[in-house]
């Protein structure tokens, strides 16, 4: 046996890895050697190190925790997926009217004649006018709002935003990080 | 806990179950927390790291395969997540959380002098697990921690089992190098400290 197939047989020797004639080739080979036999008292050193590696205690509460986040996550993806859900009907639901609505028009033309096709043609005007009053109030408002933006204006609420969002993460970072801190002590 | 109860368990926890999770949770917690404290060397991050793997390992339960051992599966998560870690980690410097975790370290023993020895035995050894590079540092952990055996730390790393004899071999040749650094420096330092107070005399 040479040196190093002697330093890969020591290491395999630790495992309880070696067969009968390997580990006899080691020891004849440990004694005509004193380099490999100081490696072989290395390796001791490090079984006589790690033969103390206890595992450590977990942290009080340590399940309810994981099942706590686990349960935000679940809940956070949930209300995602609910509002991903929505938005997706909601364009499949205007398409398909869309759709209908031209395909249809010539039998709602005839419908129309009937009293009752009628009185609902009336309502949905009348919902529709109210609708669009509304939307051109907002249009007003909007076009008022965007008309006053001078630079020195945007400049003000750029700075201001930033600010805010600036307070809002010192706030929620210190109290996250003191949150940690106590629960840490505490134990 | 038997090894049908466990199977209950995964079964209803793989069906979304969070109670036959939490059991797993309760059952897996100490190999789990371990393996991350041995890796990232911190207390706090530790038990984050650990939270974060259970939280991906129900998450995605599909990944699991049923003739695998539950524990090689969890440790094989828990593991990549630390890397994913100590990779990030690199050129972060540590945060007063980080600093102020590193305190508690839990001590049994009520006797001073033993006390003393015992959080020298435990600097040396936090010492020699921080010099390994992660991939050596993850086998010695499975190895001795977990009483791993070849076979398991390759099912957990997703290497051939000839490639964790060797890299348990060089690891064990770094420790062995740094610590005889260790003692010629200790040593060097006795002389010196001697020769001082000789001369003073």
């Amino acid at each position: 046996m040479r040196c190093q197939e002697a330093s890969s047989a020591m290491s395999l020797k630790m495992d309880q890895r070696l067969s009968e004639s390997e580990e006899r080739e080691l020891t004849e080979h440990l004694a005509s050697c004193p380099a490999c036999a100081e490696e072989q008292a290395r390796y001791i050193g490090i079984e006589s190190l790690f033969a103390d590696a206890r595992w450590l205690p977990v942290p009080g509460g340590f399940s309810q925790h994981v099942m706590r986040r686990i349960h935000q996550r679940r809940t956070r993806l949930a209300v995602l997926r609910g509002f991903l859900a929505v938005v997706i009907f909601g364009l499949v639901a205007v398409g398909t009217l869309a759709l209908l609505t031209s395909l249809l028009n010539p039998v709602f033309q005839q419908l129309v004649r009937y009293p009752f096709f009628a009185w609902l043609v009336t309502t949905g005007e009348g919902i529709a006018a109210v609708l669009r009053t509304v939307v051109y109030a907002l249009r007003l408002v909007l076009s008022t709002v965007l008309n006053s933006l001078t630079p020195y204006v945007v400049g003000y609420l750029a700075l201001a935003a930033l600010l805010l969002l600036a307070w809002t993460r010192t706030v929620v970072l210190s109290r996250r990080s003191s949150g940690m801190i106590l629960q840490n002590n505490s134990r | 806990m038997s090894a049908e109860l466990e199977r209950q368990w995964i079964e209803s926890a793989a069906a979304g179950d969070e109670e036959a999770f939490a059991k797993l949770v309760e059952a897996y917690q100490m190999p789990v927390y371990n393996l991350a404290y041995r890796m990232l060397g911190n207390p706090l991050e530790a038990e984050d790291a650990a939270q974060e793997t259970f939280i991906r390992a129900f998450t995605r339960f599909n990944t699991y395969k049923p003739g695998l051992k539950f524990s090689s599966w969890i440790l094989s998560i828990a593991s990549h997540h630390c890397i994913d870690r100590l990779r990030r980690r690199r050129g972060v410097v540590l945060s007063m959380e980080d600093i102020m975790g590193q305190r508690w370290i839990p001590d049994d023993h009520p006797y001073p002098e033993e006390m003393a020895l015992k959080r020298e035995e435990r600097a040396l050894i936090a010492e020699t697990l921080e010099m390994l590079p992660t991939p050596y540092r993850l086998v010695i952990v499975l190895r001795y921690w977990h009483d791993a055996s070849y076979e398991e730390i390759a099912e957990i790393t997703k290497d051939s089992v000839s490639a964790i004899k060797s890299r348990l071999h060089r690891a064990r040749d770094m420790i062995a190098t740094h610590l005889q650094k260790r003692e010629q420096s200790a040593q060097v330092e006795r002389r010196l400290a001697e020769n001082a107070l000789s001369r003073s005399f």
